[in-house]
């Protein structure tokens, strides 16, 4: 079996604005990765999806909930344990341009997480830079430049050296795609599975576009208003998306092909506003299945098809699933 | 038939202090009464820029150097100020990529719609506000009288895009300029916006020119599609067509980057050794796999693949007919 | 919007500098006012070295006999009451009230930029460092509320007038201004995800406060400098035009003033007028080259 990486239980983070009021941005929330693999955590915005990312990193202090890497307990680490972690657990931004320093030299950029580990010499410093910025397909000649002078494509990239210059473990994609073009985002995404299997990274890989992610992770969680709705293995969940949400979001997405028909499975309606959380099952005002119930609890989350939760209470009616062992259902 | 625009040989510049950026490198487009077409390109492509040129918006340091639009027979470059505000917002209207920035902060949206009403037509305060009543209804925004007196903050980006909507189609325009209309909104929010604009348009018999980086969003919600790059229009044709056979090679890669996703294959299959461009020869060469030598000797003119299909390709037909790899 | 700029940018290092340079050049030529600014500081700093050398008077001494004559061929600008030719001591000024402004600016500038910048980066943060927070922006209102002349005739009559008490003043007293632009540029700095990646390198707290946010946070404190040392030069005269500033007869445009202020009641204008127009000018000057700074420092004007 493969090795437990990273094992978030129970994790909840509430926001306090203004008087007595909370944002409620994730609501108990548990998932894990193994070594090697690549979580996606879907969701629009509001789904807490990078509140998430996040508190795993302790850049927002989680409320609740236990956050296990690698055996070592994160949640409860001091700031300087924290900072001996860094190097093992690093993050990649959705700005690309706005998450270099843009007063430094790409040089120094790279080079800082592995100056603060502090374990190489100048001379061999310097010959890693090279050999990460060599990974992410720049020139040696970018060491010099500032961040201004590359394209967003390139800053993106310089980004992902910086993550993997300490050789790290996990690495946090924070929607690493969504600020750029489209050509780009396929370049990125090729690099991204490249170095995982040539580094054997982990990563997490949060996005709001459930398709931009198929290609390149395993397992998925989809995230609705800070609970993740539907887990599952990618291929499976991308075949047949049991939860309503799901389908909704697969649906949503508009292939780019004339002659393709247009999915009908839409969400009426807007995101509720995660301070004042809906009671009972929080999309069912928008869902098309809702029944009575769904006003009253949130639904457990239940083993459906194997490897795959889903929290709702009409998914086994609605997929025309019985028992546990059901195939078919409807396409999406 | 007399198209509703035409853009005939459109050539703008950012006038910087150091010099000159040539931003739109004539571009040449028309528009029929009542088709909807969609305008596809990655950003620096020009399309924000296309937009304001056909509104006439563009200011110090833009500079529009050549070039003609001529929108229901009136040439709207050589307009003035006073004779556009007739035009702006009545015949053609447009939408924002960020509707928040184009919603006044401090007025109630209500107030702004039926303003904008009032504007163009002689009626008084509270008839207008019915108006905007019966227009934030016609968006599907719920609870509309109650939604009259919000402030654009109270409401979410899909909202707020409604509202927009409802100002830009107010005077039923001949010609809906829709910028990124779903740009900063989430998937389940983005289809029903273009749900939305495609019935309404529909319904007031508006052409469309939908501005997106989207390919799918294209595909589903257009008859018609134009590329740019580098601030030329390099291919357009019927969406059928287009997506059925792409003639430019730009156009294969973005579609084949678009596609990469579900088709679950690598997309950057060729990527180009990047060389200089050329002074003279297609912007594109640097970029493209297919390039040949009179590439980079002369720019290849908009010229017809077939009818109704024209790609800036010397090789457009071997293109077309997926007789090279492009 | 969108342009067709690449994101390549210039080659080498030094050709980036000579774009840049043309740049300025172009920024330059369309504001007659930044070049006005910028001949006026030119011309004070020269004057600041090399005034009293080239005046034609000593400008401390008095000549026996020739008490407030008007301008002539012989005093260009007429002399004072004591006979000292006011056009030596209007040239001779700069020494010292640039010398009190800028050194005042200075000393602002370092304080309040390091100030602002734990001020703002701490702001809302828990514990000691919430504590030294707050206390800074106390101590910046309670100095902004104290009324500059209150302070500065206090800290005379503890110490005697002096240029040194006059230098201490003006700092202190301009010490809040560039802690509160500087707070205000860490608060939007240190919301940027540059910051936050910083804190995934494993940097900690105080050096990102200082090695990432500080540089990013210094423009808005930079472009005030020019304005700061033209009110620093104001307010030096002033000080001097109540007599808490420099002692006299050293030649400041403030005491200058002050000296001729009398004589402009009976009809010998020219000793309070040349003095002043050289303190206008030059106050004048210096906010015009700030102006100019901020708007080429503004990215919209650069494109």
């Amino acid at each position: 079996m493969a090795e437990r990486l990273l094992e978030v239980t129970n994790l909840v983070k509430h926001f306090p604005v203004g008087h007595r009021r909370t944002v409620k941005a994730i609501n108990d929330v548990s998932f894990h990765i193994d070594r090697g693999e690549t979580l996606a955590l879907v969701g629009e915005s509001g789904s807490g999806k990078t509140t998430v990312g996040r508190c795993i990193l302790r850049l927002i202090e989680p409320t609740q909930g236990r956050i296990t890497f690698a055996g070592a307990q994160v949640d409860t680490m001091s700031a300087d344990q924290l900072r001996a972690l860094r190097p093992r657990v690093q993050m990649v931004f959705q700005e690309p341009y706005d998450s270099l320093n843009p007063r430094m030299r790409i040089r120094k950029i790279v080079e800082e997480p592995i100056f603060l580990a502090g374990e190489m010499t100048p001379a061999q410093r310097h010959d890693r830079v090279a050999e990460v910025l060599e990974m992410v397909r720049l020139g040696a000649d970018a060491m010099d430049k500032y961040p201004h002078q590359f394209s967003a494509g390139e800053q993106q990239r310089i980004g992902i050296a910086r993550a993997i210059a300490t050789q790290p473990e996990l690495v946090v994609l924070d929607e690493p795609t969504s600020a750029l073009d489209v050509s780009v985002r396929a370049e990125i995404l090729d690099l991204l599975t490249d170095l995982q299997e040539d580094l054997a990274l982990s990563y997490l890989l949060i996005s709001h576009d459930l398709t931009a992610v198929r290609r390149v992770c395993h397992r998925v969680a989809i995230m609705y208003l800070g609970k993740i709705v539907e887990r599952g293995d990618s291929d499976a969940l991308f075949e047949q998306p049991l939860h309503p949400y799901s389908r909704a979001l697969l649906s949503s997405v508009l292939y780019p092909d004339p002659s393709e028909q247009l999915s009908r499975f839409l969400l009426s309606g807007e995101i509720p506003s995660p301070i004042d959380l809906p009671p009972g099952c929080h999309l069912h005002g928008r869902c098309p299945w809702a029944v009575d119930t769904c006003n009253d609890a949130y639904p457990d989350a239940e083993e459906l098809l194997p490897g795959r939760q889903v929290a709702c209470f009409r998914a086994r009616e609605m997929n025309a699933l019985n028992g546990d062992a059901a195939t078919g259902g409807p396409s999406a | 038939m007399e198209p509703l625009l035409a853009v005939d040989d459109v050539r703008v510049s950012f006038e910087k202090e150091s010099g000159a950026v040539a931003v739109l490198n004539g571009v040449d487009l028309s528009v029929q009464p009542g088709e909807s077409i969609g305008i596809v390109g990655e950003s620096g492509a020009g399309k924000t820029v296309l937009v304001r040129t056909i509104l006439n918006l563009l200011q110090e340091p833009w500079k529009v150097h050549q070039g003609q639009i001529r929108f229901d027979g009136e040439d709207l470059l050589a307009k003035q100020e006073e004779e556009l505000r007739q035009i702006r917002g009545v015949k053609i209207a447009l939408t924002s990529p960020e509707p928040r920035k184009q919603l006044n902060p401090l007025v109630r949206v209500g107030e702004q719609l039926a303003h904008g009403i009032r504007a163009h037509r002689k009626i008084t305060r509270k008839e207008a506000l019915e108006l905007a009543v019966e227009a934030l209804e016609s968006v599907g925004i719920p609870d509309p009288h109650l939604r009259v007196r919000s402030y654009p903050h109270e409401l979410s980006g899909g909202m707020c895009q409604r509202v927009v909507i409802a100002m830009a189609l107010s005077h039923s325009p001949k010609l809906l300029l829709a910028d990124e209309p779903t740009a900063g909104l989430d998937v389940t929010i983005a289809r029903q916006i273009l749900d939305l604009m495609a019935e309404l348009v529909h319904e007031f018999g508006s052409s469309l020119m939908l501005v997106s980086r989207d390919m799918g969003v294209v595909a589903h919600y257009c008859q018609r599609v134009a590329v740019m790059y580098a601030g030329q229009i390099v291919e357009v044709g019927e969406t059928e067509v287009f997506y059925g056979a792409a003639a430019h090679p730009y156009s294969r890669h973005l579609l084949r980057a678009a596609r990469a996703a579900r088709d679950d294959r690598r997309a950057a299959a060729a990527t180009v050794e990047a060389r200089a461009a050329a002074a003279h020869g297609c912007a594109y060469t640097p970029r493209c796999p297919v390039a040949i030598t009179a590439c980079e000797q002369s720019t290849p003119a908009l010229e017809p693949v077939e009818d109704g299909h024209a790609a800036r390709c010397f090789r457009r037909g071997e293109v077309a007919r997926g007789e090279v790899q492009a | 919007m969108t342009t067709l700029v690449d994101g390549g940018g210039p080659q080498s290092r030094k050709e980036a500098a000579a774009a840049e340079f043309r740049n300025f050049l172009a920024f330059a030529r369309r504001r007659p006012g930044f070049i006005f600014g910028l001949c006026v500081v030119v011309v004070t700093v020269f004057l600041a070295i090399c005034g009293p050398y080239i005046a034609p008077y000593h400008p401390e001494r008095a000549l026996p006999g020739a008490g407030l004559q008007p301008p002539s061929g012989q005093h260009w600008m007429g002399t004072d009451v004591s006979g000292m030719d006011v056009f030596s001591r209007v040239i001779s000024a700069p020494r010292i009230d640039l010398a009190i402004a800028l050194s005042a600016t200075l000393i602002a500038f370092v304080g309040g930029v390091l100030l602002g910048v734990v001020s703002g980066f701490y702001a809302g943060a828990r514990g000691i460092p919430r504590v030294a927070s707050e206390a800074i922006m106390r101590g910046a209102d309670i100095l902004q509320a104290f009324p500059v002349f209150i302070f500065a005739l206090a800290l005379v009559g503890f110490r005697g007038p002096g240029t040194e008490n006059v230098i201490v003043a003006l700092a202190f007293l301009n010490i809040p201004y560039f802690l509160r632009v500087t707070r205000g540029a860490v608060f939007q700095v240190r919301e940027r995800p540059f910051i936050e990646a910083a804190r995934c390198a494993g940097n900690k707290e105080v050096r990102i406060a200082f090695v990432h946010v500080m540089p990013n946070a210094l423009g808005p404190a930079l472009a005030n400098v020019s304005p700061g040392i033209g009110f620093a030069i104001l307010l030096t005269a002033a000080l001097s035009f109540v007599g808490a500033g420099v002692p006299k007869p050293t030649p400041e445009w403030g005491s200058m003033i002050s000296i001729g202020a009398p004589n402009m009641m009976t009809g010998q204008w020219w000793t309070a007028l040349f003095p002043g127009l050289a303190l206008g000018i030059t106050v004048l000057g210096y906010a015009l080259v700030g102006d100019g700074i901020r708007d080429y420092m503004d990215p919209v004007n650069r494109r």
